[in-house]
């Protein structure tokens, strides 16, 4: 169980840092002239799919927490 | 006799390889003499028998995509080294695709204000490093008596970056982030795959913006989408599969 915490933890940590990162370069590669329209709005999604991921990672950690109490 | 016949034949093999040995260091001396011979062209350069102008310019031969370029030369008499200024000279530049068609021709500007470095210089935006490969110029200045051109190609690359080096480092960074990505989902180690899959949704977004070193077309985007949906499912796929 501490195990899943700390390497959820690290996994958090480094996947908040990179976010600004990700959202820059997503804006820089909407601003890119080949791509635009549908791929354009799908490509600015890329930073939602990103911040999903950590999103995920936490609620992972929630979720075997309380299935490890018994609790779900 | 029996023993003079071999001393004989015996005689006979030792002379013959010795022969193949020569020879064969014969012909590895003449295989190989082909790079160091070097002959001189038939014609002198004329322009070394006649005087004229030398035009030298930074040799850089790859450009990023779309980026200003500022390109700038220094203009000598070829018979004495001396600098030479816009005082009696003009000089001019020729963009050229790789289609042989002419994107610009322009008169380059002599920076009058820094008469030390005596610096001839222009900048080229980037609209005319639209297109991704080859292109030349030719520098072609000239007063009343005298002239000199100089030509050079280059690459318009997505990064700037070009060479075997880039290659190389780019393609291991693929194969490790994807090698770490499939280690983790074979090993069933949730956060491995999950930090590759994070890594591999903005190795995605990088190859959008910067293309694959001197690639980036449709193909390359559709490449790179993939990339991000792999990272992307891995990253969910592994948190939800622990849970």
């Amino acid at each position: 169980m501490l195990g899943n915490i700390i390497g959820g933890f690290i996994v958090i940590l480094v996947g908040v840092t990179l976010a600004p990162t990700v959202a820059n370069e997503v804006a820089g590669a909407q601003l890119n002239t080949n791509i635009t329209g549908a791929s354009s709005t799908i490509l600015g999604l890329t930073t939602l799919f990103y911040n999903l991921s950590i999103a995920s990672t936490a609620i992972g950690i929630a979720a075997q927490g309380l299935r490890n109490s018994g609790l779900m | 006799m029996l023993q003079q016949k071999i001393k004989i034949k015996n005689r006979i093999k030792g002379e013959t390889s010795k022969a193949f040995n020569l020879s064969a260091l014969f012909i590895f001396i003449f295989l190989f003499s082909f790079n160091l011979i070097h002959a001189d062209p038939p014609f002198a350069q004329p322009q070394n028998l006649l005087g004229g102008y030398e035009i030298k310019i930074p040799p850089f031969d790859t450009f990023k995509q779309n980026e200003d370029l500022n390109l700038n030369f220094h203009l000598f008499n070829l018979s004495n080294g001396v600098p030479i200024d816009n005082s009696s000279t003009d000089c001019f530049i020729h963009l050229y695709q790789s289609n042989g068609i002419q994107e610009l021709e322009i008169e380059v500007p002599h920076e009058s204000f820094n008469t030390i470095n005596n610096e001839w210089e222009i900048l080229i935006l980037g609209d005319n490093f639209s297109g991704i490969g080859n292109y030349a110029y030719i520098v072609q200045c000239n007063s009343s008596s005298l002239g000199g051109f100089e030509s050079i190609s280059f690459s318009i690359t997505p990064s700037g970056n070009s060479g075997t080096a880039n290659i190389v480092f780019f393609i291991a960074v693929i194969v490790l982030l994807f090698g770490l990505n499939l280690f983790g989902i074979n090993e069933k180690n949730v956060y491995m795959t999950m930090l590759s899959g994070m890594s591999l949704i903005f190795l995605g977004i990088y190859m959008i913006n910067n293309g694959i070193i001197i690639f980036r077309d449709s193909l390359t985007n559709y490449i790179a989408y993939i990339t991000i949906a792999w990272g992307f499912i891995s990253s969910i796929g592994a948190i939800l599969e622990e849970s």
